[in-house]
């Protein structure tokens, strides 16, 4: 009775429908065709992928071990033996180079996540719950980004020193340090997501199908945050390279033995070392550089790629 | 008499603001029974869709406040409820569906992932007999290839598709009240008919309640079996859909009325009524809609006429339904 009333158009439609949902993409291809149209973004992305290889797979091929010294090839240029030169414990810089990227990209990726699973959850909740909820927190998170981070991680850096932990151990000391300093400014990003996300019809929409409080947050709000998530969580890598960089370079952050591109920077605290010596820190610092402006780069394309609305309009 | 499927008795509401209290609905009574189409017609801020948010529990707690009046369901008091008994309600008994339909579904989730939701929560079904039962709504709903429509994501339809797409999600634990707020305004006139048609169709055939929220008196007259005229948070006028229309007795029903289009003529300027709906924080002590109404009197400025009559109610002094205003039709002011 109720069928035969539509059959008139229903042979029209059915004309349409499974070629516009075939042709169609889901919102995540098409965010990756995107991406994958932004030359940049691709070259960073490929670049940051052989850079982790050769990190994680390079020191297996190297004849010599980061930790071997030898008393005669001190602080030589970079030669046949040693491409990147040694350093004054004559340690091969190339070997160390690797690894120091493998901890450096360890300490990147973990601080990240830590950060982001803090600032997230903290974030998701103080905007969808509001009020004291998401004052405490708000004014907690205001309180850490009012403290000048440098100094801050200064003081917690020589903490740690005092706390005589493992060269090994402290990496991730140094990943707890930087991820304290990190999650509020994730968190006021998802709190704003939040609060604009929750007043959108399809949220009271929720609301009207009676749907539990943890469906509608976990169910449909949060899925909409993802794309500003994915972005934020790529720069916090970058962020925190940089800041384990400076904290290193310092020496307050990852120590010797262990290597990481920023404490094989200090070299050029010594004049000599800084002025004859440069195999010893051009090396990590064009490495900090390459990886932070390529996770940078890959960042911008991947928030053009999945916010449309965000993205810079083309000459 | 049997006992109505919803009863608003003497609702009042109001929002805070920086203008003071807004009275946004003032002593609301209606009755909208099993099976009834019920129209609510006025102009933008007139409370309709706050009265229609009211019933549903969905008014922002910080800012809305219940003035006094009930909301009767099945005599129970819905403003009693607790939220979680509300919950329940929501999208079980009673649903609702919105003006802009491209909006109100979740971009990032399938039309499916969306539409076995209500099923899993208030039926208890398991997704995979939601799914089927989600599949032959799509059907129910007069689109084909349910299939590939349950795996499609919202922007890949039409706004009429979505909208029946809305419409098969409310429908989906056989409510016994349907909200319908403006639920064709957005969509273009062709799709406009369809959709007021699948209503109604799904209507009857469900023996449920519509409750259909619009500013067209043209959907009101298609559609509602009782129609209610709301000004300035209060309610104008009120009976049957054919009485109403046909006889108006308030002169903002006249003028709504009148500011209709006729197809084919275009002799005339189109009439509208002058001025806008008064600031509802500070409505004058007389009846509101005095300053726009051509056949004002002085009386009209002396107090707020009564919703008077029994099944056929209007709020004016001249509506003839006051016995103690009797006049005759010669003696309306022009």
């Amino acid at each position: 009775m109720f069928g035969s009333l539509f059959s008139t158009n229903r042979r029209l439609r059915d004309a349409q429908i499974p070629v516009l949902a075939q042709v169609t993409p889901s919102p995540w291809q098409q965010a990756w065709k995107a991406l994958r149209e932004n030359r940049m973004a691709m070259f960073c992305l490929i670049l940051l992928v052989v850079m982790a290889v050769w990190c994680v797979v390079g020191p297996y091929f190297s004849p010599w071990r980061d930790d071997a010294t030898d008393a005669l090839m001190i602080n030589k240029a970079p030669n046949a033996q040693h491409w990147l030169g040694t350093d004054f414990l004559g340690r091969d810089v190339y070997t160390r180079l690797l690894l120091a990227g493998r901890i450096s990209l360890i300490i990147g990726l973990l601080t990240m996540l830590l950060s982001v699973t803090l600032g997230y959850l903290l974030g998701a909740v103080s905007g969808y719950l509001g009020g004291v909820a998401d004052k405490i927190i708000m004014r907690f998170a205001d309180l850490v980004m009012t403290i000048p981070s440098l100094p801050l991680l200064i003081v917690m850096g020589a903490m740690l020193s005092e706390l005589d932990f493992s060269p090994d151990s402290r990496v991730y000391m140094v990943i707890v340090m930087l991820s304290l300093l990190e999650w509020p400014k994730l968190a006021r990003l998802v709190r704003g997501q939040i609060l604009s996300l929750r007043e959108r019809d399809f949220m009271l929409a929720t609301q009207v199908l009676g749907l539990s409080s943890r469906r509608r947050l976990f169910g449909h709000l949060l899925p909409n945050t993802v794309p500003i998530l994915v972005v934020m969580a790529t720069m916090a890598v970058a962020n925190a390279i940089l800041s384990e960089s400076a904290l290193s370079y310092l020496g307050l952050g990852v120590v010797p033995p262990t290597p990481s591109w920023g404490n094989m920077m200090d070299a050029a605290n010594s004049l000599i070392d800084f002025q004859r010596r440069p195999w010893l820190w051009m090396p990590p610092g064009i490495a900090i550089f390459i990886t932070v402006i390529a996770i940078n780069v890959l960042g911008d394309g991947l928030r053009d790629a999945l916010d449309p609305k965000m993205k810079r309009s083309k000459k | 008499m049997t006992q109505p499927l919803i009863r608003f008795n003497q609702l009042s509401l109001s929002f805070s603001s920086d203008q003071g209290r807004v009275r946004a609905v003032q002593d609301v009574t209606f009755d909208v029974q099993a099976g009834q189409t019920v129209g609510i017609v006025g102009e933008s801020g007139c409370g309709k869709s706050v009265t229609a948010m009211s019933l549903m529990g969905l008014l922002p707690p910080q800012a809305a406040r219940i003035d006094g009046g009930e909301i009767l369901f099945q005599g129970r008091d819905l403003l009693k409820l607790r939220p979680s008994q509300m919950a329940d309600l929501r999208g079980n008994q009673l649903a609702m569906i919105f003006q802009e339909p491209m909006t109100a579904l979740n971009p990032v989730l399938t039309i499916g992932e969306q539409l076995v939701e209500p099923l899993i929560r208030h039926r208890g079904e398991s997704p995979r007999t939601a799914w089927a039962l989600a599949t032959q709504m799509i059907t129910d709903v007069g689109l084909a290839r349910a299939e590939s429509l349950m795996k499609s994501y919202p922007h890949q339809l039409s706004g009429g598709m979505l909208q029946r797409i809305m419409i098969a999600m409310a429908l989906s634990c056989k409510p016994q009240l349907l909200i319908a707020d403006e639920p064709t305004t957005a969509l273009d006139v062709t799709v406009q008919a369809q959709i007021l048609r699948l209503l109604r169709e799904q209507a009857q055939r469900h023996h449920m309640a519509l409750m259909l929220i619009t500013h067209d008196l043209g959907v009101i007259a298609q559609m509602a079996d009782h129609v209610v005229v709301m000004y300035a948070g209060k309610i104008v006028e009120q009976g049957a859909t054919a009485e109403v229309l046909r006889n108006p007795l308030h002169p903002y029903t006249q003028g709504l009325i009148a500011s209709r289009p006729t197809p084919g003529e275009r002799l005339r300027r189109l009439y509208s009524i002058p001025g806008q709906v008064p600031d509802l924080a500070a409505l004058p002590p007389y009846c509101a809609f005095t300053d726009r109404c051509d056949r004002a009197t002085e009386r009209c400025r002396q107090g707020i006429p009564p919703l008077e009559g029994q099944s056929r109610q209007a709020a004016c002094f001249y509506s003839g339904l006051s016995p103690a205003n009797e006049m005759k039709s010669g003696e309306l002011p022009s």
